[in-house]
């Protein structure tokens, strides 16, 4: 098998999930004897390829290929170089041959690779990572005045952007879901993400829910650190002073709540904060001089006396990061959809404090973690009021325990991820193959000479039991 | 030569001609003489019996003969020049003036003169100095114009622009086709004034200005004891329609004196013009008043030609994408045109997926500020373009209705599919089964057939299944091209899979090209994309075609959407409004009779027009 994996973007470059989720398969994938070939690809910035072609390698290595696209309409998610892009996909598949592409993400590339593959002969696996084709809030189902979204229509979404009209929303579905009548299999890492999209009009039987990979290198540090129970110097379950440290991975950005979190430490009482340290491993890269921004500052001197900014960590550094606090949250203020950050946490050993929505609530493990309502100070303040008041701490065993088990189950999302693909290279007879797009306005007509016809079958992936082991 | 042709000119929306006959050919030539001047397939005619002499030269001729063989009779050579009126009454739909024409006279099957000729401009010093004036006056008494006729009656007299006395003109605003006169003349109230471009293209008289106070001028006059009206309405706004940009904007102010015995050309006087349409309708509101609140006849002559584009010549440069076009094969041409918002090229990138063959798509882009957009669009996926695609890049904003025609002349299918860029199709079916409808009726020559659909909006309520024409008190009381159901579930619908209609939405309309020809497509007389389809489905029956609704599944219509910047809402209204006047003048009746039966006649031919 020739597999090709397609990212938006490489994780040494934008440090984000998607791109993690998209590396760490490739990783796996290179170790599978049944793979033949596999290839990353990732869309960079010219800069980062650093010459004047379209291609490049990153670092120089002969299977981690970086291509400069042309620019996507950012509503519609449409290429404005379709040529060009066809001619890039044309010479990825010519000279890569692969049997399967397995796109991490259609932004930055255009919603139109799936057809250029498709045309090509090429099986074509999608993850879906959040809710882009569905929202045009930056895919996150957030109003734009912070509501959350429990579920899109063309008049709605015009609502929240009132230069854009319930038509052209129209128009944008549509076309969205047109051009995702040429993905062989989507795949979700949660079941609520998977839910949206089915709801949304894409058959639920062409979505499987499989959770996304981790890096290598994290489950390494993981199993060494459990099999030697040496947690590395710079850490300590409590931080200086006997305090419950609680952790914070990811990104400052409006959708994160960062800013949540400062909120809910400042409403808590000076004999609790004095038993608590915050750590914020991340960087306000993008929202520096906003509003946003702003706002953190200010929220951020109201509590130095509790949050220590740690700045940015390199990737194989976050779980050793994390064995070092106490807990690690996820306050986010949108639905998420599986953040790796959650998965990272669980193979450090580290029980979760998250927000009680989507994605987040899914992967919670009641007997060890701690949800709150999403969205509200008052609610994270009082679990952490209850942390630092009552909580007793999780044995160590229980948690080694768990982050083995989260170590192990590593291997049957592989080999899920590798059912799909065989299933359908296997499936010129019996097809895994979608049924044409069933939307809320009825039936897409896509392209006569797309290369499958009317015949449906339904094809369920088995999953293993997902039970932590041990 | 026994007989030439030696002019062609208009004069306020007539066309005359001036020809030459020698005596040896005018009594069989008065006898049933015919005057024919052709472009295209436009004809204009006149009979002998309309000629109107305007001169009469006898000359000696020069021969060399013996004196004593000379008699009395050839002494003399007689030569009778007539003025020949082409059309039967100003205010008709012009013809496009512009370019070469056929004129000749014939007798019969005998041709006795032929030339190619242009139309001249008229000088206005000929009224000073040939009869040709009151000849022309007898036209315009007969065309129901007897402003100018009493104008044309008079003895003319030109003078310079300052023998008015005191006056001034404050501005002259270009707006729509129209150009606005603001200024006052002293005592005007008490005068009889008429306003006439030097092209003699427009004749406006001063019963149709609105006169407005100017207190400052009456003041001024009595001051310098200048008054002879008690009225300080001296002030005036005088709307000029068909101001072509292209022709020199100067006019003449003209004054009938009391006894009407002359009228004296003051000018021409060159106006300085200002190109802003919403300074203009501002103007024409302030001095005559909400286009609601005037009568119906007033609200057309008022209005019209401030918010109609001017009639130019219609240029596209086309751009070809795509494969080409197939041989042999009958083809539905897929016209769109674009104004105002570039993001429905979405929609025609959809088209191109669920198409397939036997299509082609003419698309007219009627909006330079987005040509750019849709072109490199098209441009950057090309080899995603499956079906033949022409884009006419218009040299102007001509509006919707002259769009489509344009659109019209680039496509070579023998079905036309009128599509607005909002449209969204899913499901390409409907299409072809309404072109094979259509091509089944003219295979076995029954009446032809106007194809509309049921489109929906975008949460699946009903946007059109046909229209209807119920009176409005929104529009007092005149008759509105109303859509039954809009806005409700398609749910909700239970008639059948196809209605018989009176009209339907050109939105998404199907016919044959065949019978767009004959109806000269849509009549640019609406302005900017109103009631134009009401209007061809009403012609189109006259014709006797029927027209249908074909019901299914998967067109929507983003209405409405695609032109977002066309104006404001008031602008908005005020269109509507005019298009409802222009709509009911012309069907309010014929609306009141009980509808046709489908007449099961084949369709007969029209002379038609062919313009964009």
């Amino acid at each position: 098998m020739r597999i090709l994996i397609l990212s938006h973007g490489h994780p040494e470059l934008s440090m984000g999930g998607a791109e993690r989720a998209a590396y760490s398969l490739f990783q796996r994938l290179k170790r599978d004897p049944g793979v033949e070939k596999a290839v990353f690809v990732a869309r960079a910035e010219p800069q980062a390829i650093g010459h004047s072609a379209f291609f490049g390698s990153f670092r120089g290595r002969p299977d981690e290929i970086l291509v400069s696209p042309p620019q996507v309409d950012g509503f519609t998610f449409q290429t404005l170089g379709y040529d060009v892009l066809k001619q890039l996909v044309g010479e990825l598949i010519s000279s890569i041959r692969p049997d399967v592409v397995h796109v991490h993400h259609f932004v930055f590339w255009g919603i139109e690779i799936f057809e250029m593959f498709k045309r090509a002969g090429v099986k074509v696996v999608f993850t879906i990572h959040e809710f882009a084709a569905i929202c045009a809030n930056f895919g996150q189902m957030v109003k734009v005045d912070g509501r959350l979204c429990h579920a899109a229509s063309p008049a709605e979404c015009g609502m929240c952007f009132p230069t854009m009209s319930a038509g052209k929303f129209f128009v944008r579905n549509t076309i969205l879901k047109s051009l995702f009548a040429d993905v062989d299999y989507f795949v979700s890492p949660s079941a609520f993400l998977k839910g949206r999209y089915a709801a949304w009009g894409i058959d639920d039987e062409r979505i499987g829910v499989i959770e996304n990979l981790l890096d290598p290198d994290v489950i390494a540090r993981g199993r060494l650190r459990v099999s030697t129970g040496v947690i590395p110097a710079q850490s300590g379950e409590t931080g200086g002073g006997g305090r419950v440290v609680i952790g914070y991975f990811g990104q400052i950005n409006p959708f994160k709540g960062v800013d949540l979190l400062l909120q809910a430490t400042a409403m808590l009482p000076e004999s609790l904060r004095l038993r608590l340290e915050i750590r914020i491993h991340g960087e306000n890269r993008h929202f520096k001089d906003t509003a946003f921004g702003a706002r953190i500052d200010s929220l951020l001197a109201d509590t130095e006396d509790v949050v220590r900014l740690m700045g940015s960590y390199r990737n194989e550094d976050v779980s050793d990061l994390m064995a070092a606090c106490a807990f690690v949250i996820v306050p986010s203020v949108w639905w998420e959809n599986s953040p790796v950050v959650i998965q990272e946490a669980k193979m450090a050993g580290r029980p979760l404090i998250c927000a009680n929505i989507g994605g987040m609530a899914e992967k919670m493990n009641a007997a060890t973690d701690h949800l709150f309502t999403a969205k509200s100070p008052g609610a994270l303040a009082e679990v952490l009021r209850r942390i630092l008041e009552r909580d007793t701490p999780v044995a160590p065993t229980t948690l080694n325990h768990l982050a083995l088990a989260r170590a192990d189950v590593d291997e049957d999302y592989f080999d899920e991820h590798s059912a799909v693909y065989r299933r359908l290279l296997d499936a010129n007879a019996l097809s895994l193959v979608p049924a044409p797009v069933t939307a809320a306005f009825g039936q897409v007509n896509v392209d006569d000479s797309a290369p499958y016809g009317n015949s449906v079958a339904t094809v369920t992936v088995k999953r293993k039991a997902r039970q932590p082991r041990g | 030569m026994v007989c030439g042709i030696d002019e062609l000119f208009s004069f306020c929306g007539v066309q005359f001609a001036v020809v030459r006959v020698s005596d040896a050919e005018a009594d069989d030539i008065l006898r049933d003489g015919l005057f024919e001047v052709v472009r295209d397939e436009v004809r204009l005619v006149s009979p002998v019996q309309r000629w109107l002499l305007l001169d009469r030269v006898e000359q000696v001729p020069l021969q060399r003969v013996h004196p004593s063989r000379r008699t009395a009779a050839s002494r003399k050579l007689r030569t009778d020049v007539y003025l020949v009126p082409l059309s039967e009454a100003p205010g008709h739909t012009a013809p496009d003036l512009r370019g070469s024409w056929q004129a000749s006279v014939s007798r019969g099957d005998q041709n006795l003169a032929r030339t190619t000729l242009s139309f001249t401009a008229f000088n206005a010093e000929r009224l000073a100095t040939t009869p040709i004036g009151k000849l022309m006056a007898g036209v315009f008494q007969n065309a129901e114009r007897p402003d100018i006729a009493m104008v044309l009656k008079a003895t003319t007299r030109i003078e310079h622009a300052e023998g008015l006395g005191p006056s001034h003109v404050d501005r002259v605003i270009a707006g729509g086709s129209a150009l606005l006169v603001d200024g006052w003349i002293a005592n005007l109230p008490g005068r009889q004034m008429h306003l006439v471009t030097s092209d003699f293209g427009s004749w406006v008289p001063q019963s149709a200005w609105a006169l407005r106070a100017r207190q400052d001028v009456h003041d001024h006059l009595a001051s310098i004891q200048a008054l002879t009206t008690r009225s300080n309405e001296h002030g005036f706004v005088a709307i000029v329609p068909n101001a072509d940009e292209a022709v020199d904007k100067s006019y003449y102010l003209v004054a009938l004196e009391p006894d009407a015995q002359t009228a004296a050309w003051f000018g021409p006087i060159h106006a300085t013009t200002t190109k802003d349409d919403a300074e203009a309708i501002l103007l024409v509101r302030s001095a005559f008043g909400d286009i609601q609140s005037l009568p119906r006849h007033l609200a057309s002559q008022i209005y019209h030609p401030l918010l109609a584009k001017p009639e130019n010549e219609a240029i596209a440069r086309p751009f070809r994408f795509g494969p080409s076009l197939p041989s042999g094969v009958p083809l539905v041409s897929i016209i769109v045109p674009f104004y105002g918002d570039g993001f429905f090229i979405n929609c025609i990138h959809h088209l191109q997926r669920v198409l397939g063959e036997g299509f082609e798509l003419v698309l007219v882009v009627d909006d330079a500020r987005i040509f750019s957009e849709i072109y490199n669009n098209l441009n950057n996926r090309s080899t995603a373009i499956t079906v033949p695609t022409v884009l006419l890049q218009n040299a102007e904003n001509y509006g919707y209705g002259r769009a489509n025609n344009l659109g019209f002349l680039a496509a070579s299918g023998d079905v036309v599919l009128l599509m607005n860029s909002d449209i969204m199709v899913l499901d390409a079916a409907p299409l072809r089964g309404a072109a094979e409808a259509i091509r089944g009726r003219k295979a076995q020559r029954l009446p032809e057939l106007v194809v509309g659909f049921s489109l929906l909006y975008e949460d699946n309520t009903i946007q059109h299944i046909g229209m209807e024409f119920p009176r409005s008190s929104q529009v007092g009381n005149m008759r509105l091209a109303d859509h039954p159901m809009k806005g409700l579930p398609y749910a909700l619908y239970s008639g059948g899979p196809v209605i018989k209609v009176r009209a339907v939405t050109a939105a998404l309309m199907c016919l044959s090209a065949d019978l767009y020809r004959d109806l000269g497509g849509f009549d640019s007389v609406y302005v900017r994309g109103d009631f134009e389809d009401a209007d061809l489905c009403l012609r189109a029956e006259q014709l006797g075609a029927d027209m249908e609704v074909h019901v299914s599944e998967g067109l929507y219509h983003l209405e409405r959407q695609s032109i977002p910047s066309m104006g404001d809402h008031d602008l908005r209204g005020m269109v509507t409004y005019l298009n409802c006047v222009t709509f009911n003048r012309r069907w309010e009746d014929h609306l009141s009779e009980p509808a046709p039966m489908a007449t099961g006649k084949r369709v007969h031919q029209i002379v038609s027009r062919k313009r964009a």
